[in-house]
């Protein structure tokens, strides 16, 4: 008897349908066989299937039972298919029948439960737009797919509750998406902008950062805050939207990054990988591409934190996400595209011993050393950093002071209220376009969206003349002059915009 | 340790006699049993119509260790096939031919608790 149950198959974030055969025939020895190019987390399916339907107290039948994972040219990956296979089985066994227009997805544990299993909202997404209408997965990894409204999602903990169900003996209720005013989860921070004393240029570049999701480069010496600062950046962005909400979430969905029992991501994503990462780590691969760092850092903040310490081969890899907003990673068998839209934010000592520039501390480098140093973080990624700030150690006398009392910093409530409204103004700006921030303007849109007036013109140009910058400084500049200008809610640009936007490029003080 | 192997020998004997009996009700005719080809064996080799069958008779005396049909594994059938083609080899035999495997329960007082017939595995 064949008995055909609907699941899935991704690649990267996408997905295709896959036809799940389970034939148990009545003639030969007994065997149990998964065909459908499967690797070796669907072929061991077999013996957890086996192994839960027995424990769950159900014969195994003695009969030749063959799986045909079809399309059958398409490699499946991933443990997932333990449910619509042994759902196949039990429907010959238990003599049920499985509904049309239903989803099967869920690994199995030795003892008959369900696990909670990555990629259940990629599941529930793609049964959504087949129009399929119940979508069975574990318990656990419910809360992740009744994200997607418009489709029941049927949470099983085991499989005895599952054969019930469908003998209709007990019934299993589909689950709800949380209320939305559970959805808007209190932000965890780690350092609130109040708690910084002092560093008011840099605090001011995190903000422009912030506002027009453009990349920052911190360089000081060692203790002066630059790691403290970066942290406090998710403070200060604007809560993640709906659509910005699913697409982090997907990432992490897919790549086994939701706890059981997780829902949708609402909080910006701060990835701080260490500098030993490889570089399939931080932007993804594997033969089967999984993402990496810059991909889980999507819509929110990736800190470097000692910069110079990455190996270059790993920071040369950033160049084209940084550019791009994406990556696509191309392998013999799929070719997949990962998101990478972050806001990068780099930190570096300004020397070997840390200590250059330094109003405390003589600095013991040699000329060579410094240079040899500065070396391994110039090129071309660098131009490719929008904003370069010192950070300078802080006077322990007036941080003594300031702990006593009042008057406080503000508080990074008070600048994101700020920002999210800068924010507002630009994406009435790109409506009609592709893009939300400053930062991400191409040559074209810069001039389709960017007049100035001939004042700031003939600064521009002749900043650009003494500077000697680059022509993509000059359109650096320009977005920087922009983004600061949302933050002051001008509508022109206006030369002390530009005059601020000048301090943070490099080569020029 | 002795007696254990004798009585699997045993038990092994009266599966065989019970697969003969079997196939000869089903029109097979049987001709010979427990033939050695090099260091292994084919337990019954019989024929029906113009068809030689390889016999492997897999016995046990409960389900407690799994089922007789778990025993016979990817590679038990490979050698199975092996075998049978040597022993067409060395007698230069040139007919159609099967391997079959039957598997039986003899429970207590040799009664027959399970039985399949597994036909060209």
């Amino acid at each position: 008897m064949l008995i055909k149950v609907t699941s899935v198959s991704f690649s990267g974030l996408s997905t295709i349908k896959i036809d799940v055969e389970v034939n148990i025939a009545e003639r030969g020895l007994p065997t149990f066989d998964i065909i459908g190019l499967p690797n070796k987390a669907v072929a061991e399916s077999k013996e957890r299937v086996r192994t839960a339907l027995i424990n769950t107290g159900i014969s195994f039948p003695m009969r030749k039972i063959t799986v045909n994972l079809a399309p059958g040219d398409v490699p499946k990956d991933g443990a997932f298919y333990d449910l619509p296979i042994a759902a196949g089985i039990l429907s010959e066994t238990e003599c049920f029948e499985i509904p049309g227009s239903t989803l099967f997805f869920g690994e199995l544990s030795l003892d008959g439960s369900l696990r909670h299993t990555k990629g259940a909202l990629l599941a529930a997404l793609f049964a959504k737009e087949q129009k399929i209408k119940k979508i069975f997965v574990p318990d656990e990894s419910a809360n992740e797919a009744t994200v997607v409204g418009g489709i029941e999602v049927y949470p099983v903990k085991t499989l005895r509750q599952l054969i019930s169900y469908f003998k209709s003996e007990t019934a299993i209720f589909p689950a709800h998406s949380e209320s939305s005013t559970e959805k808007r989860e209190h932000i965890r921070v780690e350092f609130d902008m109040s708690e910084i004393m002092g560093q008011e240029q840099a605090k001011r570049a995190l903000e422009i950062a912030a506002a027009g999701g453009h990349n920052l480069l911190m360089t000081g010496s060692p203790g002066a805050g630059k790691t403290m600062l970066a942290r406090a950046l998710p403070g200060i962005l604007p809560l993640l939207n709906d659509e910005e909400s699913l697409e982090v979430t997907k990432i992490y969905s897919s790549s086994g990054n939701i706890p059981p029992g997780g829902s949708l991501i609402r909080s910006r994503p701060f990835r701080s990988p260490h500098h030993i990462i490889s570089q399939a780590g931080l932007v993804g691969g594997g033969s089967h591409p999984q993402p990496g760092e810059i991909s889980l850092a999507h819509r929110g903040v990736l800190f470097l934190d000692e910069f110079n310490e990455f190996p270059r081969s790993v920071i040369e890899a950033l160049r084209q996400p940084v550019e791009d907003g994406r990556l696509t990673i191309s392998r013999s068998l799929e070719r997949v595209t990962y998101p990478s839209r972050f806001i990068l934010v780099a930190a570096a000592n300004p020397c070997p011993c840390g200590y250059l520039n330094d109003s405390t501390k003589e600095c013991t480098c040699t000329r060579k050393e410094i240079s040899r140093y500065r070396k391994k973080l110039s090129g071309p990624i660098l131009d490719r950093i929008d904003l370069h700030v010192e950070v300078p150690v802080v006077d322990i006398k007036k941080l003594a002071e300031s702990l006593k009392g009042p008057p406080r910093p503000e508080s990074s409530e008070k600048i994101r209220e700020r920002i999210t409204s800068a924010r507002e103004i630009q994406k009435k700006r790109f409506s009609g376009e592709e893009i939300h921030t400053n930062s991400e303007m191409k040559n074209r849109l810069i001039r389709k969206y960017i007049k100035l007036d001939n004042e700031s013109r003939a600064l521009l140009l002749h900043a650009s003349k003494s500077f000697s910058l680059s022509a993509r400084s000059y359109l650096k500049i320009i977005k920087i002059s922009r983004t600061i200008a949302d933050l002051a809610e001008s509508e022109k640009i206006k030369t002390e915009h530009i005059a601020e936007a000048l301090q943070y490029r490099p080569g020029i003080a | 340790m002795k007696s254990d192997s004798r009585e699997r020998v045993m038990l092994g004997r009266s599966g065989e006699d019970i697969a003969e009996k079997y196939l000869k009700g089903r029109g097979y005719r049987i001709i010979r049993r427990n033939i050695s080809v090099g260091h292994s064996d084919i337990d019954i080799l019989a024929e029906k119509g113009d068809v030689l069958v390889f016999v492997e008779v897999r016995t046990r005396s409960s389900s407690k260790h799994g089922m007789p049909e778990e025993s016979l594994s990817w590679r038990k059938l490979s050698q199975m096939r092996k075998t049978a083609g040597i022993y067409l080899a060395i007698n230069r035999i040139r007919k159609r031919s099967r391997i079959d495997a039957v598997c039986i329960i003899v429970g207590r007082d040799d009664k027959v608790t399970y039985f399949r017939h597994y036909t060209g595995i």
